[in-house]
C-alpha cells in the first residue's frame, strides 16, 4: 500500500480511507454529499498526489505527435491540455494532461491505475527524451470550486483572475494549472513533497474544504467527465467515449489514428451518454439500460447527484438511441426505472 | 452502547416487539458504514416479509445495501417520511428513523435474533 505525504493529515482530519489503485486515500472526512455541495457552492482541497506525474524531457515534436491524439503543435509554453494515448486499434491506454512548462520539459499526468502501463508506452517510443516517472517525489492537491480563484491567491499570494482555463503558471518549484476533475472552476498544484503539507495546511485553515475521492467522483459524474476503468478502457475508442474533440486528426498520423478515422466515417455501434433518472434511485455500474423493452447498452457510471437532487448516470448505449431527450430504462435491481439521456 | 429492548440481526437491522407487532430498523452502526443515505426502498403495506430475507433496499452514496428482514409476518405500516428523507435516517436510528411494521407470524422467530451484548460484540472492533 502507498501513502500520500498528507496521509498522516488526513488521518488527523478524520478521514475514512479507500485502497484506491494501492494508494490509501480518503473517501470522505465528515460527509460525501456535504463535500461536494461544498465544492460545488464554496471551495473544496483534495489531494490528488495518487496521480501519475511524469517529467517529459526535451521531447521532439514526433514523439509527442505519434503518441497523443490531441496537437502538441498547439500545445504551446504555459498551456495544458486534455490529450489520449491510444493503442493501433485506436483503444484508449490513458486520458491525461500534457503541460509544456518550458518546450524542454513537459508534464504529463496520468491515472494512478496506468501509471506504470503509460511509463513503459513513453519509454517504448521514446529515442533522445527522458522520462522521470516523479509521482512520489512530487506531490499534488487541487483547489476546485466558485471560490478556488480567492483562496489560491491567498495562499500563493499572487493573482490568478488572468490565468485562462487550461493555462499554468510556474512559481519557485511549483505549478499552478486552472484545471480540474470537478465542473467547477479550480486549480491543480503540483510541487515536491516537502512542501505540499504546508500549502495542504494553509488551504484548509484560509476556508478550503477537504474533500475526498467520494465527492471528487460524484463532482466528475455530475459534470460528465470519463473515468479511466468505468467509461474508458483499451477496448474503447475516443469516438465511441465521445472525446473526438481532443483527437486532432487534420494531417496527423498518431498511434491509433487510422483506425478513428475509420470510426470517424464510419460511426461507432455505441456512444457514451448522459442520463437522469425521474427519482432518487441510484444506477450503478453493469446495470442494464433498456430502450423500448430491448436490451440496449450498460451503465458505466451511477450515483446520487446531490446538485440534481436524483440519481445519474453514465453509459454506453446503441448509437442510434444516443440521443438527447430520449428516455431510456434503467434496469436496478431487477426493476426497469425511467432515465431521460441528456445534456447535464 | 445499543439500546438494550431491541433485537439484532448480524446484516445490522433491529426489531422491537410490541406485542404481536414488530418494528424494524437499521442500527446506528449500520447507518455509519453506509455513509450519507440517499435512498429507500420498502415494501408495501400488506406484503410479507420473511425472516433472513431481503425486504427492501437502502442505498447510500457508496452502495446498494439490501434490508434483511428480522422476523416474518405482514408489513402494517410504512414509514413513508423515511421515503421521503432518506437522507435524515441516521439521525435517529433507533426513533424517527423505524422502517417498517410488521404483524409477527412467527414469535419463536425471535430466538434466532441476538440480543444487545451479542449484538455488540460483533460490531466490536
Amino acid at each position: 500500500m502507498k501513502y500520500t505525504t498528507l496521509y498522516e493529515s488526513h488521518k488527523t482530519l478524520g478521514a475514512k480511507f479507500v485502497d484506491f489503485s494501492g494508494w490509501q486515500m480518503p473517501l470522505y472526512y465528515t460527509s460525501i454529499i456535504e463535500e461536494a455541495k461544498a465544492t460545488r457552492s464554496n471551495v473544496g482541497v483534495f489531494d490528488v498526489s495518487h496521480m501519475a506525474r511524469f517529467l517529459i524531457n526535451s521531447p521532439s515534436l514526433d514523439f509527442l505527435d505519434i503518441l497523443f491524439t490531441n496537437d502538441p503543435r498547439k500545445l504551446g509554453v504555459g498551456k495544458a491540455q486534455y490529450t489520449l494515448l491510444c493503442n493501433e486499434r485506436g483503444g484508449i491506454i490513458d486520458d491525461t494532461i500534457l503541460m509544456n512548462l518550458d518546450n524542454t520539459r513537459f508534464l504529463l499526468i496520468a491515472n494512478a491505475c496506468n501509471r506504470y502501463k503509460v511509463l513503459n508506452w513513453l519509454k517504448l517510443y521514446s529515442k533522445n527524451e527522458t522520462i522521470e516517472d516523479i509521482t512520489e517525489s512530487t506531490s499534488s492537491i487541487a483547489i476546485q470550486g466558485p471560490k478556488a480563484e480567492g483562496l489560491a491567491e491567498r495562499i500563493f499570494d499572487v493573482e490568478l483572475s488572468k490565468l485562462k482555463r487550461f493555462y499554468i503558471f510556474g512559481l519557485d518549484n511549483l505549478i499552478i494549472s486552472r484545471t480540474g476533475y470537478t465542473g467547477e472552476d479550480g486549480f491543480e498544484i503540483f510541487t515536491s513533497s516537502n512542501m505540499i503539507f504546508s500549502l495542504w495546511e494553509k488551504a484548509i485553515s484560509l476556508g478550503g474544504v477537504p474533500c475526498g475521492l467520494g465527492a471528487r467522483d460524484i463532482l466528475r459524474l455530475e459534470a460528465g467527465y470519463c473515468l479511466y476503468g468505468n467509461e474508458l478502457s483499451e477496448d474503447i475508442d475516443p469516438i465511441t467515449s465521445g472525446l473526438e474533440r481532443f483527437v486532432k486528426l487534420d494531417n496527423r498520423n498518431f498511434i491509433g489514428s487510422e483506425r478513428i478515422r475509420e470510426l470517424v466515417i464510419n460511426g461507432t455501434k455505441e456512444r457514451l451518454v448522459w442520463f437522469r433518472m425521474q427519482d432518487k434511485v441510484i444506477p450503478r455500474k453493469g446495470d442494464d439500460i433498456r430502450y423500448n423493452g430491448m436490451k440496449a447498452g450498460r451503465v458505466t457510471s451511477g450515483g446520487y447527484s446531490p446538485k440534481f437532487d436524483v440519481g445519474i448516470g453514465m453509459g454506453y448505449v446503441e448509437s442510434e438511441i444516443a440521443k438527447e431527450g430520449n428516455i431510456v430504462e434503467v434496469v436496478i435491481r431487477n426493476s426497469p426505472r425511467i432515465g431521460i439521456i441528456s445534456k447535464r | 452502547m445499543v439500546p438494550e429492548e431491541l433485537k439484532y440481526t448480524d446484516t445490522h437491522e433491529w426489531l422491537r416487539i410490541d406485542g404481536e407487532y414488530g418494528i424494524v430498523g437499521v442500527t446506528q452502526y449500520g447507518f455509519e458504514k453506509l455513509g450519507d443515505v440517499v435512498y429507500v426502498e420498502l415494501p408495501d403495506v400488506g406484503s410479507k416479509v420473511k425472516q433472513g430475507e431481503a425486504f427492501g433496499v437502502i442505498e447510500s452514496v457508496k452502495a446498494a445495501v439490501d434490508l434483511i428482514a428480522p422476523i416474518s409476518g405482514t408489513v402494517e405500516e410504512v414509514n413513508e417520511s423515511a421515503k421521503k428523507s432518506p437522507e435524515n435516517l441516521p439521525k435517529d436510528p433507533y426513533g424517527e428513523s423505524w422502517l417498517i411494521k410488521v404483524r409477527i407470524e412467527n414469535p419463536s422467530e425471535i430466538e434466532k435474533l441476538l440480543t444487545n451484548n451479542a449484538y455488540e460484540e460483533l460490531i466490536k472492533e
